[in-house]
């Protein structure tokens, strides 16, 4: 009953994302020709000045500027937690045989930004969101605060005959309030700098880019890419229910902890390098699903690649709407994605009789 | 070969479950699991799939601990269909039925005939492209009897000990209309006649008196009678499970039996 064969939809949505992220690049305050992101391109390639001299170009221009050290970082950002939080939601909403799990919804973001302020704030001062070893702390921290929330909301939303939307989203909701307290806490505590820093998460925001965060997200997309896919037949008998995914030979809980660990880096990793986006884990594979179906072998990398065009182009209209002003992506993205939940809630729990 | 459980007791917060039932399948033979409401049934069959284990006693499955198979290659023996299924994403009936070859490494063109023949013999070919979520009560439990069927469609040659198959089906009839309810009775059986040794829990005592080969009267989580249909469908038997005066006669013509209220 589908019009479009999953292996090329994956495949299309792949190759679209080169050019879409061609085009972020050269959108913003400042446009960008095609031309002169042409030559910046060349001239970064090139190794040594001789090689600019030959293309007849001083040493760096503006625009070459604006490229390396602002636009390219974050455009590669934004794919990068795209992908991380689409692929996240997509198994998670597996994971919990629910369509409306999504890791800001059920507090796993929260819960991750809760773990990123504590070690902001105790970390000590040597830890410094700006080096690789620091963000990869703050990453690690996040991770492990993910990983609780997640942990939490499947114990006490999910039995045998599945798992209760109404308990998972409380929980997400107590979770999310838990946090809240204590990150208040964190920043009652925390000096100046590390309020400045803190607030950034709360927000959501891209705007921070640079190449170490870039870095982080990059391993934690990495590792999704690698692992989750092996995942997938496992997932796709976990859909039918947990006793019947043991009874068609599934390890479910090994599968469990495996999904709930890598979820949480993943997550984790987003939070620490970009704060609190919401809902393109919970929209993503829903678009998806649309189109080719439940079958995660295929709607994990397709997630990912939706997860990152989406969030490239938000991320463009939130850093052009204003400009020069900025909007934080997170922002964007809930006003983009509450009403898509509401129409989900309506139309999954309301319109069919149970 | 057999799956056996040996004086299962399940004891749950203070209140027994299950009392020293002991239950022998075998291979080829129908075995049906009968009696009131919560009188254990269900929880039997779920101690025999290994969904929960038993406070004391034991199941073995091809004379083996079923703790002890490995995941795998269990779900190559052992298929078992749940009372209630809920699954809420967009799965295409055949895609349902697919899932069921998870755990067998046969090839997608050995899979993909074996998928078509199982829905084909639960009458459901022609719901094959259908969304799982849209169909009707009916049609999706015919879509999951396909799936337990597929699961166990031909036996594992690559096994070097010539294991049984088994199958346990709770309610299987429950939500079918009459055709349905006749064309499961046939699949029950051609099962049996294949030597899978099946063990099924039915509320209706004349389905069950026609197609089993051993009948199970539970009370209170105890297993009160064991034998034929002929032996424990008994006029006092009902009445003292069931609390019902009933009227047991036999069928002349199949040699079966026919309870009436």
């Amino acid at each position: 009953m589908r019009g479009i064969k999953p292996r090329k939809f994956t495949l299309v949505l792949f190759f679209s994302l080169l050019p879409v992220m061609i085009f972020a690049v050269l959108i913003g305050p400042v446009f960008i020709s095609p031309t002169k992101f042409l030559e910046s391109l060349l001239s970064i390639l090139s190794l040594v000045n001789a090689n600019s001299h030959m293309l007849g170009q001083t040493s760096t221009s503006h625009e070459e500027i604006i490229l390396t050290v602002i636009r390219f970082p974050r455009v590669v950002l934004a794919a990068l937690v795209g992908a991380c939080l689409a692929c996240c939601g997509a198994v998670m909403q597996g994971l919990f045989r629910n369509p409306l799990a999504d890791p800001s919804l059920i507090g796993v973001s929260s819960g991750a930004s809760a773990g990123a302020g504590f070690i902001i704030v105790f970390g000590g001062t040597w830890l410094h969101g700006s080096s690789f070893f620091g963000l990869t702390f703050i990453a690690f921290g996040a991770s492990i605060g993910g990983a609780l929330a997640v942990l939490l909301v499947y114990r006490l939303s999910t039995s045998s005959n599945g798992t209760s939307v109404p308990t998972m989203l409380l929980v997400g909701i107590a979770i999310s309030a838990l946090a809240g307290a204590l990150n208040g806490i964190f920043s009652f505590i925390a000096d100046n700098e590390m309020l400045r820093r803190m607030s950034l998460w709360q927000m959501g925001s891209l705007g921070a880019a640079n190449w170490f965060h870039v870095g982080v997200a990059g391993l934690a997309a990495t590792l999704l890419l690698v692992t989750l896919p092996s995942q997938s037949q496992a997932l796709n008998a976990f859909l039918l229910g947990e006793s019947e995914a043991r009874h068609l030979g599934i390890d479910t809980e090994r599968v469990k902890k495996r999904i709930i660990l890598i979820t949480a880096i993943g997550v984790g990793a987003s939070v620490a390098v970009a704060g609190m986006i919401s809902f393109v884990g919970l929209v993503v594979p829903h678009m998806v699903r649309m189109v080719i179906g439940p079958n995660h072998k295929y709607l994990i990398p397709s997630s990912a690649a939706l997860g990152a065009i989406l969030l490239i182009v938000a991320d463009s209209i939130a850093r052009t709407i204003a400009a020069p002003a900025e909007l934080p992506t997170g922002i964007l993205t809930a006003l983009l994605g509450v009403p898509f939940f509401f129409w989900l809630l309506t139309k999954n729990y309301h319109r069919v009789p149970r | 070969m057999s799956l056996e459980a040996d004086k299962l007791s399940l004891n749950y917060s203070g209140t027994f479950l299950l009392r020293e039932v002991s239950v022998s399948v075998f291979p080829g033979k129908v075995t049906t699991i009968v009696g009131p409401n919560g009188a254990g049934k269900t929880t039997l069959l779920r101690c025999l799939a290994n969904d929960i284990s038993p406070t004391s006693g034991s199941v073995k499955l091809n004379g083996r601990d079923i703790k002890n198979w490995d995941p795998v290659d269990r779900a190559k023996f052992l298929s078992v269909l749940p009372q209630h299924s809920s699954l809420d994403f967009p799965f295409t009936a055949e895609e349902v039925v697919m899932l069921a070859r998870t755990p067998h490494k046969s090839g997608l063109i050995k899979d993909y005939e074996i998928v078509n023949a199982a829905l084909k013999s639960v009458d459901a070919t022609y719901l094959a492209d259908r969304l799982y979520v849209k169909l009707s009560g009916g049609e999706k439990q015919r879509i999951q009897l396909a799936r337990v069927l597929a699961q166990i469609w031909e036996p594992d040659t690559k096994q070097e000990d010539n294991y049984d198959r088994f199958l346990i089906l709770d309610e299987p009839t429950s939500s079918f209309d009459l055709a349905h309810q006749k064309l499961t009775l046939e699949i029950i059986s051609s099962c049996a006649s294949q030597g899978i040794g099946i063990v099924l829990v039915m509320h209706d005592l004349n389905l069950a008196a026609k197609c089993s080969d051993q009948i199970i009267m539970m009370e209170c989580g105890k297993s009160v009678k064991t034998g034929s249909p002929k032996e424990v469908f008994t006029v006092e038997n009902i009445q003292q499970v069931f609390g019902v005066q009933v009227k047991v006669q036999e069928n002349p013509e199949n040699e079966k039996i026919l309870i009436t209220t």
